[in-house]
């Protein structure tokens, strides 16, 4: 029987998916009560046609035309995606749960960051919600 | 992995946070939903670098890596990183990711580990990463005997596969088959068996008796096949895989052939003619009672379950010409499923239940391919000059068949037949190595 | 009928009736290129009768033009009543291979059965199917699917005609009619020679065989007898 376990203790210490400024500094910006200005329809059709590029899923995953995954970005001040959280509950379901990863990495490709998103909406962006459905499979 | 509502309660009071956007407004902010409705299929670029080992576990902490690296690729879904970009070592790689290095060569996984050979055993360690958000995804250590390294490898294979995709994987399986042999007039026929990779090729009976369409039993420990037996009619038989032993299977008076196992193993459903016609009987292994559930005037072959037991897709010309026909279990029902052009056999039931896969022919040619259940939603996946004998994958992802080439003189020379693979969703076509010419493979199921 | 010479033991040398390796027939075998046939032979079946009939794509049933054939080889099979044959199905290649080997199958038991309703006896035929495993011609054209949609009648035991009961009969009519003393001398003297070439003294007999089979149908003294 193969033995299971954890990430080595080097690791655990670390807050796995939140990543500093690679610059090292704090920056500012984007902190203002300017940025929850609303997404126009061109700019929410960029965002997904951005992201878009960088989604890839398994087309041959069994019931992948009825799944769909949401999720939540934390943003730094330049568009960066610097954090992905479900919208809801983490999947238990192995195959959404895969969908949700492969979503997950679609925001966080470095080939997509940083967001098309103008520096006075990053805060509606986070409250955003990029819902992921493969209906329209396969290019 | 932390949640958004517990960075919003560290960032509460705070102008600025480490880079992060000022939390305190968000919940002012009119979000929107970003619908993404397109996606691409690349496969996952995975970098797997030589497992880290002391001593002799280093050589086959690198031929395992290897073989894990050239699975993957060869499922068509992971796209392996070439060795000459990595940065990280594999020793430091194995200790602790520097997520950094990985990423920037296009790795989005990421699969480390150690061999250590302790005694007449290997035990292998090895760890998954997602590489983006930065977390281990899978930890599993594997002990074994060192002669069966190969099979270590497949077993990581098999949880990379379903961790990252969802779905079971196949790799920890094995594939028997007819190896050919000889001029076409009279060739030699004999059962072979082989890791699903090619390797560890052996061949399980002499050609003597010349032996045809071999199907796996549900626990991988035996085969059952029709047998040409001292020049009678061929037979249904039972091949023992461990021991080698055989045995005919029921008391027909004429001849047996096309046998398929049920999924709970304990019965065979097989073809018997008696005077001119073909039906299908089912055959309880323990008490060797037969059960006929087809009659009637046509050729009836080829019969196989469907996952759950309850129904089975045969070959029938009942209507006139080869079809595909889905009945009952106990053999009331048969609704014909077929309705493309030409003509369809050799039907094989998907383990995932959503597919029946198929050869179908006439026009000049053969093709394999796959359809729903009830007849709908045909697709070819191939097409040749001849091919037959789809076999699923373990995990319906993946068919097998043989292909067939013409000979180029007149004597037969230049024919050929071999094993082939598919993804069901039609790409990723490719050769599966056997040292003599190949035919009706059957696919073990997973043997862990 | 037993003799008094039965009573000689010894090695149980089994002189021609130990003969299983039909290709030591030799100058006695098959006649392939002397334009020698015998009679009740496969060569015989196939060049003056026919060995096989032919049957249409997708098909099973005898054709009319097809019966000529299995009438004469029905009539053949009379003329030599210890001639046992099956009947091999086949199939072209343009079909997958289990539903060949039924259709093949069905194919093999038409002949056999037209065979029985021309007079042949049922246990002197047995049938095989093949399916499309073993073409006779190898091109990728209607020329030679043509030629391995077919069911071939084979010689099985009895090819020489003659079968154990006639081989058995002969015998006691040559013995009868003074060939005893000629086979008494022969077995004796060769039994002697053999002594002093082997050492021991052998059982040495006269046998009837058939060649082609390799088997042996008659022999004096009958080696029953020696047998265990």
């Amino acid at each position: 029987m193969p033995a299971t376990f954890g990430p080595p203790s080097s690791l655990v210490m670390r807050a796995p998916t939140a990543r500093p400024n690679p610059s090292g500094a704090p920056r500012q910006g984007g902190g203002s009560p300017t940025g929850t200005a609303a997404l126009t329809q061109g700019e929410i059709r960029g965002l997904a046609d951005q992201v878009a590029e960088c989604w890839n899923v398994d087309a041959g995953m069994l019931g992948l035309q009825e799944i769909t995954v949401e999720l939540r970005v934390q943003l730094d001040g330049q568009g960066n995606v610097r954090n992905v959280v479900p919208a809801g509950n983490m999947p238990n379901d192995p195959r959404v749960r895969s969908v949700f990863e492969s979503a997950r990495r679609a925001l966080l490709s470095p080939s997509c960051n940083p967001l098309k998103v103008p520096a006075d909406k990053l805060q509606t962006v986070m409250a955003s919600t990029f819902r992921f459905s493969p209906r329209g499979l396969v290019r | 992995m932390t949640t958004r509502r517990s960075l919003l309660l560290g960032a509460a009071g705070a102008v600025t946070v480490s880079g992060l956007a000022g939390a305190p407004d968000a919940a002012f902010a009119q979000g929107a939903v970003i619908d993404i409705t397109r996606a691409r299929t690349n496969p996952i670029p995975i970098a797997i670098p030589d497992f880290a080992g002391a001593g002799d576990g280093q050589r086959y902490g690198r031929d395992i890596a290897r073989v894990v690296q050239d699975n993957l690729r060869n499922s068509g879904l992971f796209r392996p990183v070439a060795r000459q970009a990595f940065i990280q070592t594999p020793e430091a790689a194995a200790q602790t990711p520097r997520f950094q290095d990985w990423r920037v060569i296009g790795a989005q996984a990421l699969a480390t580990g150690r061999a250590d050979l302790q005694g007449g055993n290997l035990r292998v360690e090895f760890r998954l990463w997602d590489v983006l958000p930065e977390n281990q995804l899978q930890g599993t250590a594997f002990t074994a005997p060192i002669g069966n390294w190969r099979r270590i490898a497949h077993l990581i294979s098999d949880v990379i596969y379903e961790r990252l995709l969802g779905e079971k994987g196949y790799f920890d399986t094995r594939v028997v088959y007819i190896a050919e042999s000889g001029p076409r007039d009279r060739r030699l026929r004999r059962l072979a068996i082989m890791d699903q990779d090619g390797e560890n090729n052996a061949f399980l009976t002499d050609g003597r008796e010349a032996a045809l369409t071999p199907r796996f039993h549900p626990s991988a420990d035996r085969v059952a096949f029709m047998s040409y037996q001292n020049r009678q009619q061929p037979r249904v038989v039972l091949f023992d895989l461990n021991t080698r032993n055989q045995q005919v299977l029921g008391n027909f008076p004429g001849m047996t052939l096309s046998p398929r196992f049920s999924p709970d193993g304990r019965s065979v459903v097989l073809s018997a003619t008696r005077g001119g016609d073909a039906n299908i009987f089912v055959v309880d292994l323990a008490s060797r009672r037969e059960r006929q559930l087809t009659s009637g005037g046509g050729l009836d072959v080829s019969p196989c379950y469907s996952p759950d037991g309850t129904q089975i897709v045969f070959n029938s010309d009942r209507g006139g010409d080869q079809q595909l026909y889905v009945m009952d279990a106990n053999g009331g029902g048969a609704k014909r499923i077929s309705f493309g052009r030409g003509r369809y056999a050799t039907p094989v039931w998907s383990p995932r239940g959503d597919l029946i896969a198929f050869t179908r022919f006439g026009g000049g040619g053969f093709a394999i391919g796959v359809m729903r259940p009830d007849g709908s939603g045909e697709r070819i996946l191939s097409e040749g000059w001849q091919m037959e004998a789809p076999t699923f994958a373990p995990n319906g992802r993946v068919l097998m068949f043989y292909r067939e080439t013409r000979a180029t003189d007149a004597r037969g020379g230049g024919y050929s037949a071999k094993l082939v693979s598919i993804d069901i969703a039609g790409f990723n076509e490719r050769p599966i190595p056997t040292p003599t010419d190949a035919t009706d493979p059957t696919w073990s199921p997973l043997l862990s | 009928m037993k003799l008094k010479f039965l009573g000689i033991a010894g090695l149980a040398l089994l002189a021609a009736c130990s003969n299983t390796d039909s290709s030591a027939t030799g100058a006695g075998g098959a006649g392939a290129g002397s334009g020698n046939i015998r009679p009740g032979s496969q060569e015989d079946l196939v060049a003056n009768v026919g060995d096989r009939v032919f049957f249409d794509y997708d098909r099973s049933n005898v054709r009319a033009d097809q019966r000529p054939v299995l009438q004469r080889q029905a009539e053949w099979m009379g003329r030599y009543p210890e001639v046992r044959v099956q009947v091999q199905g086949h199939a072209d290649e343009r079909g997958t291979r289990e539903y060949n080997i039924a259709l093949s199958a069905r194919r093999a038991t038409a002949t056999r059965e037209f065979l029985i309703a021309q007079g042949v006896k049922g246990s002197r035929v047995s049938s095989i199917a093949y399916g499309k495993e073993r073409p006779a011609a190898l091109c990728d054209a209607e020329q030679c699917w043509s030629q391995n949609r077919r069911a071939v009648t084979v010689i099985t035991g009895g090819a020489s005609g003659i079968g154990a009961a006639t081989a058995r009969r002969f015998l006691e009519i040559a013995l009868e009619e003074g060939l005893e003393l000629f086979f008494v001398n022969l077995v004796r003297l060769a039994q002697e020679k053999l002594q002093a070439y082997i050492g021991e003294r052998p059982f040495v007999s006269v046998a009837l065989t058939d060649f082609d089979e390799g088997r042996c149908l008659a022999a004096w003294p009958d080696r029953e007898v020696y047998r265990g």
